[in-house]
């Protein structure tokens, strides 16, 4: 017998009022098919700003699957829109993921009634000018890790956290600002100065070492 | 030639290297390429309807250990077996910072 596709799993859970038994049972095999990848996204991605808490990370993979067991119809493959089904689901997944970080930044901001974007909390442009092609870097972890070694804890988790919430046109929201603030004790001014010198840092290593390979 | 310049979207690299989490499935195929499933277990993996029963769950505050003044606070009052600085001491360890600070 086939084995239920994702969209069967959420259908059968969207039906809980109905059939609980049947819902849980769906849940239970969706979280051990995708469980696992998010638990070692969302580590890697907290270990790369040198913030991993395996509290933490339970918080966020158990809230993402209560959201998902909560709201199952909010996913629908799309054949003209998705490759498929599987990757689409895990980009969902991330994205509640990502959303569920914000929310908790929200929480812990000691002025979180100030969420508003305000012109002076800009972004460093995600877009950069270097002196070689995408491709290079796009698919080379060992050449970022060294980059990104080249910077401190406070410089690699501001810049990544900064990226983490990146939206073109839109700038960073306060709440991430006033989180940082927070996590290291210091000021808006001094976070967007660490920011700065932390994407000079990347650029000229990377711009370094491409000259190199030339 | 040397002196061309490319634009490159580095939240895009940092999303797909596995940095940051992807944000579509182009990036989702480039992140599991270099994602290294982790031999931690979700806290729930051996129940996972344990999720469903406990609710939406407030999430650990991540704090710096370097900056958490709190923390701080809380130990030094542990080292005291749980008593506050009486005000005599208070003022005696002012004075003593004060001193210090003009010497």
């Amino acid at each position: 017998m086939n084995e239920p596709t994702i969209e069967d799993l959420l259908l059968t859970m969207s039906d809980k009022e109905i059939n609980e038994v049947s819902a849980n049972e769906a849940f239970v095999t969706l979280y051990h098919r995708y469980a696992k990848f998010l638990n070692s996204a969302v580590i890697g991605h907290l270990k790369s700003k040198s913030v991993y808490n395996k509290d933490f990370v339970d918080d966020i993979v158990a809230n993402v699957f209560l959201e998902v067991y909560d709201n199952p119809l909010s996913f629908s493959f799309d054949e003209k829109k998705h490759k498929n089904e599987e990757t689409a689901f895990k980009a969902w997944i991330c994205t509640i993921a990502r959303n569920e970080f914000s929310d908790m930044i929200k929480s812990f901001s000691r002025h979180s009634k100030m969420y508003v974007l305000t012109s002076d909390d800009e972004m460093p442009d995600s877009i950069i000018e270097l002196d070689f092609e995408e491709q290079l870097i796009s698919n080379n972890r060992k050449l970022i890790d060294k980059a990104l070694e080249g910077l401190t804890d406070k410089e690699r988790h501001i810049l990544l956290s900064c990226y983490d919430f990146y939206e073109e046109g839109k700038n960073t929201p306060s709440t991430v600002l006033d989180s940082l603030c927070d996590y290291w004790g210091t000021t808006k001014p001094n976070v967007r100065q660490i920011k700065k010198r932390a994407l000079d840092k990347i650029k000229l290593y990377l711009n370094t070492s491409a000259t190199i390979k030339k | 030639m040397d002196s061309e310049k490319h634009k490159i979207d580095l939240s895009k690299v940092f999303r797909t290297n596995g940095y940051l989490l992807p944000a579509d499935e182009s990036e989702v195929e480039a992140f599991e390429a270099n994602l290294v499933i982790s031999d931690d277990l979700p806290v729930e993996w051996e129940n996972p309807v344990n999720i469903l029963t406990r609710g939406k769950r407030q999430a650990t505050k991540l704090t710096n250990p370097e900056t958490d003044q709190d923390a701080v606070n809380n130990l030094a009052m542990a080292a005291r077996d749980g008593n506050t600085i009486s005000e005599a001491v208070r003022k005696q360890m002012n004075n003593d910072r004060k001193n210090s600070g003009n010497k």
